[in-house]
């Protein structure tokens, strides 16, 4: 007999190809893998803490762990509180990928469920819930339903959120849960009652989510200040689902939350005015003074929240929500404190300007005024480009007053480029509707700062519009004919050459020559813009006075976008929803859940494609053609209802899953627990066939089965070999063939006597597959 | 409610990455890197890729993302992330890259009490305290970092940088701490200066925060000044303090404020603002600016600033900086302090275009004063080129002064039978949050 030491450098040697080929996380993985194994039977727990640790910081880290999944199921089997939350971290991570082997991890948490402890029980019903594979269902709904009615509160918070788990999982699991939620909702504990009304609000889902009764809503107000801040938001958004049955009920609700508006808590000042603004949008009336009310609140949010500037741009979307649906007047005296500060970031200032626009009106414009002119001047650009904006649309919405801002708007004509390409935008919206200013624009015109393409369009656009004012016109025009630009300035440029002709035809008749000659001639031209050119020149060829007519009838714009900002009718949103903040309708943004499916079953496709390439071009483990794929191996679940047993059922079938690869001890270590352990399992057969009874093709044989060779010897016929493998926990076997007898002979040896006999059945089973064995 | 919470660093880094609902791909936290960074600023706190829905928060540099495919409660949401934050604070006793890394288990742990199936659930320090199994791990205590901190920082931005908050910045879950409860009066002010130094726009927005490690978390009784008011109205004069508006947070019982200025507080651990208030009306600006331009030729300009402090001599100012923008069309700039001038300093930042005047300590009182020589590239002129001249920006802090003249009369534990007095720390600090003046 032989000592064989070739296991370990065997597992380096394997080790290293893979390395090679599948790149160092890969063996990182592998490293850490051995690592876990070797620091599962360690006594120190502070050194198995640092272990554990590292696999959590790996899986943070986004790198695949799950391989390490046996190994983290057998260190799960720990007393060590701070071991245990990380490795069911571990486990409801992977648990969906490793469905076969989430069994062995089950019997801790049920024993968990049952512990003394409440947080214990509570923690550990938590996670087994969070174990997303179906066949954790059974295990799960006893132990939901015992927790359901547990003496403690933490306990019972947890089962109901396991229901909503269970829901997404396996619904029909679920009969008849309704009620006994909504019996719950009569519970001591705020926080049972939320979750509670969280799990009939997804479970009812396709009914609407929870149904709010007239006594309900007095019983969740009679409580609401029980509950904590979200508690609290959660059924106040509960309650703006719900209609008074009369204008006293509406008023004694709104009364009893307006103190609420107090709160420095944002979501609940913001579920409050979503009750209030639900409750009167039939009444215009009271709604105008619910916004007068809880106007201050807003206000005080806005400009407050602690420097948190997310809750700030959120109370600022909603205060221009409500100011562009007709009640920007209601703002407009707290104008200043919508002026933007330097220590904000972007986002907000952006916003801020934005509402500036909105609430601007006959008193507060002239400090308005000044306050915008000096942010053109930012230097962030996008904050001047949209104070530009700003002026161009409240020039817009107010006609009388916007002599002033366009004066002004031409004052910053002599300002960096991006400031006029700005400017000239806004002017072209703003003589679109009122063509009066053009007298006041005439400067910016002549500039020659204006060099981004959208601006140019402007420009030429302007320019044809007012040819017959701006004594320049043409000859502006002019330098465009034949220049480097877009098709869409062309077609800009070609529409304004005709305008002016019209107006000017004299100076004109030569540069639009030019331009038909410059767009025909070229052979590269756009082909619409061409036929268009083509068009015209004929069009002008054959009767010059008949296509005049033509553009003097076009159509007259008397209607423009800016203005229908400012409507009631609007599209209207869900106050307190993201629809506000994204001004988008819901169904823009939200999907099914089955779209996400999607997504993720894409991903996790790509993933595995991925996977499989880097595992072809790994070198293949391959050995024997007489053995069939141990992956086969049944694992059958007999449904026979009459093999009552106290054990669960995965404990009588070990699967080649349930072994750990490439699992790897010394000899020494060896040694010793098989001169320590008792006999566990001993079996003696008969040798079937005697071509694979030789030492490399059982020592394959096992390791396909995830048993390695430790020890191997052949004296007179008689073959002695050693393997050992680790489930829950070592094994170990003496594995005999004594060709003179014609017997095979297996001795296994294990800590847990149970798991001797187990494994010896194991290792029969396969010896039949193989016909080693009858 | 949020399928996922995760942590980035500043340059995309997974620091925390927790799953709740297993609904949404897992390739979210750099779906929501690549759209965060293509703003030019900041990113927009919520925003939707592919129907996933993103809330973000943004402390000490790290983003804290929650993710979902509901239509979410926004404000809720980024109340939470924020309360979250704040827990880890409570916990680590400061947030940054560096104790998050160190105390990735801890933070799985509050994550999992403090969210299920991403529903909140136990979200005050205190009822999570008893559920965490481990120790906060503290970084090394740096002091010459913790002097190299930004001026403006991303967090929160009453942060004070001088006194005493090392005494704050600790875990709650320190065993042998002291019985002890910090209150602070934080005021950042806004005040807006036209060029002639008259104050077009000014406000303050004050907040009462504290910083309890009492056991036992017992009731307190806070007492505001006697003539104290809440609510301005138009024309009316008062001569006590008067606030616009405020509000409370859930741990305050405001019904006896109108009556006897008191509020009752049942004190949650760790840190919590008792109290918002904003005021609008006029006050004492405490720094003045007057800058004074002069064309000494066509291509050269003479800036030189005066800053007054006008408050009380026995009152001292941690910090002043003073920024201003120069001309792009700068050629050079030299900026001049005054003869034996200590504790200052003034730099010209050539790329920004921008000088910087530090002043790291400044008795009520005093004046300083600095001179900046222009020389303009031969594009510009002095006369088009003054125009590009600021705003003038300033930040500074000034402990134990506040403009409002709010005040906390006392602070009272309301627990009988109580041997022990706890330390009541009570600070006040003023800071700027915008102080421009204009050119």
């Amino acid at each position: 007999m032989r000592s064989n030491y070739a296991t370990n450098t065997e597992n380096g040697s394997a080790a290293k190809p893979q390395q090679y080929f599948e790149g160092n996380r890969k063996g990182e993985v592998n490293e850490l893998k051995i690592l876990v194994k070797n620091t599962i039977n360690e006594k120190d727990d502070k050194k198995k803490r640092e272990v554990v640790k590292k696999v959590i910081a790996y899986m943070t880290l986004g790198i695949d762990v799950s391989k390490l999944f046996p190994e983290m199921c057998m260190a799960s089997y720990t007393n060590d509180l701070v071991q245990k939350k990380m490795i069911y971290l571990y486990l409801t991570t992977y648990a969906e990928q490793n469905k076969d082997m989430a069994f062995m991890a089950i019997s801790t948490f049920q024993k968990d469920c049952k512990h003394n402890d409440p947080k214990i029980r509570g923690f550990a019903l938590r996670n087994l819930c969070s174990l997303r594979f179906s066949g954790a269902i059974e295990f799960l709904m006893p132990a939901i339903k015992e927790a359901l009615s547990d003496i403690d509160a933490y306990v019972r918070k947890t089962a109901i959120m396991g229901c909503v788990k269970v829901f997404y999982m396996q619904p029909e699991q679920l009969t008849n849960i309704e009620d006994q939620l909504y019996k719950m909702i009569s519970d001591n504990d705020p926080l049972v009652i939320i979750n509670a009304i969280h799990a009939l609000n997804e479970i009812l889902a396709q009914e609407g989510g929870m149904a709010l009764s007239k006594k309900m809503v007095d019983y969740l107000l009679g409580r609401l200040k029980e509950f904590n801040e979200w508690g609290q938001a959660t059924i106040l958004d509960e309650l703006s689902k719900y209609s008074p049955k009369d204008d006293k009920e509406m008023f004694n609700i709104m009364n009893l939350l307006e103190e609420r508006l107090k709160h420095s808590c944002s979501a609940i000042v913001l579920g409050v005015i979503k009750i209030f603004m639900n409750f009167t949008k039939n009444k215009p009336q009271i709604y105008e003074q619910v916004i007068t009310r809880v106007k201050l609140p807003l206000v005080t949010l806005a400009s407050i929240s602690e420097g948190n500037f997310e809750i700030m741009y959120t109370i600022l979307c909603h205060i221009k929500y409500i100011a562009s649906k007709g009640y920007n007047a209601v703002f407009a005296s707290d104008y200043k404190s919508f002026y933007c500060r330097v220590d904000e970031p972007t986002y907000i200032k952006l916003i801020k300007l934005e509402i500036l626009s909105l609430i601007a009106c006959d008193f507060n414009l002239g400090d308005m005024l000044n306050e915008l002119g000096e942010y053109v001047t930012d230097v962030d650009q996008e904050i001047s480009k949209k104070s530009i904006q700003a002026l161009g649309s409240i020039a817009i919405r107010l006609p009388d007053l916007a002599t002033a801002i366009v004066k002004q708007l031409s004052s910053f004509v002599t300002l960096q480029d991006y400031i006029t390409n700005e400017v000239i935008l806004v002017f072209k919206d703003i003589l679109r509707k009122e063509p009066k200013h053009i007298k006041d624009c005439l400067e910016i015109i002549q500039s020659d700062n204006i060099t981004d393409s959208n601006s140019k369009i402007a420009l030429i656009y302007i320019l044809g519009q007012f040819g017959s004012q701006i004594p320049l016109a043409p000859y502006i025009l002019e330098t465009y004919i034949g220049a480097q630009e877009s098709v869409e300035l062309k077609h800009t440029l070609l529409t304004s050459c005709l305008k002016v002709f019209f107006v000017r035809a004299p100076e004109m008749h030569q540069v639009l020559g030019k331009l038909f000659y410059v767009i025909i001639d070229n052979e590269n031209e756009d082909i619409d813009l061409k036929d268009r050119a083509a068009f015209y020149y004929r069009a002008l060829n054959s009767n010059p006075t008949e296509v005049k007519q033509l553009w003097h009838n076009s159509i007259k714009v008397d209607k423009f976008l800016e203005e229908t900002i400012i409507n009631k009718e609007a599209l209207l949103f869900e106050f307190n929803s993201l629809s506000v903040i994204y001004e988008k309708n819901v169904n823009k943004f939200i999907k099914p859940i089955e779209y996400f499916n999607n997504l993720r079953n894409k991903e996790l496709q790509d993933l595995n494609q991925e996977q499989q390439q880097t595992q072809t071009s790994a070198p293949q483990e391959q050995t024997s053609d007489v053995i069939e794929n141990p992956q086969q191996q049944p694992y059958s679940q007999t449904n026979d209802l009459l093999e009552i047993s106290d054990q669960p059922q995965w404990q009588k079938y070990l699967s080649v899953d349930s072994f750990i690869v490439n699992f790897t001890i010394d000899a020494d270590h060896f040694e010793n627990m098989w001169t320590n352990l008792n006999d566990g399992a001993t079996f003696t057969r008969m040798l079937a066939r005697n071509d694979i009874a030789n030492e490399t093709a059982i020592e394959q044989l096992f390791k396909q089965f995830r048993l390695y060779n430790i020890a191997a010897g052949e004296e007179e016929n008689v073959l002695k070999m050693y393997f050992y493998g680790s489930h829950q926990c070592q094994v170990f076997f003496e594995f005999e063939i004594n060709k003179n007898l014609s017997t095979v002979i297996l001795n296994t040896r294990s800590e847990i006597e149970d798991q001797a006999y187990l494994a010896s059945k194991y290792v029969e089973d396969f010896l039949k597959q193989v016909h080693l064995i009858e | 409610m949020f399928s996922q919470i995760f942590i980035l660093s500043p340059r995309g880094d997974t620091i925390i990455n927790r799953d709740f609902r297993s609904d949404l791909p897992k390739s979210t936290p750099e779906t929501f890197f690549r759209q965060a960074k293509t703003y030019s600023g900041d990113a927009n706190p919520l925003f939707t890729v592919d129907c996933i829905q993103f809330a973000h928060i943004k402390r000490g540099g790290l983003y804290i993302v929650g993710t979902s495919r509901f239509n979410l409660q926004p404000a809720m949401s980024l109340e939470l992330l924020d309360r979250l934050a704040k827990e880890i604070k409570d916990f680590c006793g400061v947030i940054n890259e560096e104790v998050l890394r160190k105390n990735f288990i801890l933070i799985y742990e509050i994550l999992d009490e403090s969210f299920d199936f991403g529903y909140p659930q136990l979200m005050a320090t205190e009822q999570i305290k008893p559920l965490i199994v481990n120790d906060p791990i503290q970084p090394q205590p740096d002091s010459v970092m913790n002097s190299l901190r930004p001026k403006i920082q991303t967090f929160n931005i009453f942060v004070p940088n001088t006194i005493g908050s090392q005494a704050v910045q600790r875990s709650v879950l320190n065993k042998n701490q002291a019985n002890e409860i910090f209150v602070d009066i934080y005021e950042k002010l806004n005040v807006l200066f036209n060029s002639s130094a008259y104050v077009i726009n000014q406000s303050i927005e004050g907040c009462i925060q504290m910083t309890s490690f009492l056991q036992g978390n017992p009731p307190l009784k806070l007492a505001l000044n006697e003539d104290l008011q809440i609510g301005r109205q138009q024309g009316q004069y008062s001569a006590g303090v008067t606030l616009d508006d405020c509000n409370f947070h859930e741990c305050v019982n405001a019904n006896e404020l109108d009556m006897n200025k008191t509020l009752r507080i049942q004190p949650p651990d760790g840190q919590f603002v008792v109290m918002n208030y904003r005021i609008s009306g006029d006050y004492a600006a405490p720094f003045r600016l007057f800058p004074i331009i002069e064309e000494v030729s066509s291509s050269k300009i003479e800036v030189t600033i005066k800053l007054k402090a006008c408050f009380d001599a026995k009152i001292i100012a941690s910090y002043a900086n003073v920024r201003i923008p120069i001309p792009k069309q700068t050629a050079n700039a030299y900026p001049e302090l005054v003869k034996n001038a200590q504790l200052e300093t003034a730099e010209y930042d050539s790329n920004k275009k921008m000088v910087e005047w530090q002043i790291k300590k400044l008795c009520g009182g005093q004046e300083r004063s600095l001179k900046i020589k222009l020389t303009l590239q031969a594009t510009q002129t002095a006369h088009t080129a003054r125009k590009e001249i600021g705003p003038i920006a300033m930040s500074f802090e000034i402990p134990m002064f506040n403009v409002s003249r709010l005040q906390i009369k006392y602070l009272r534990i309301e627990e009988r039978g109580n041997t022990t007095n706890p330390h009541r720390w009570v600070r006040y600090i003023t800071q700027s949050s915008s102080y421009v003046c204009r050119i």
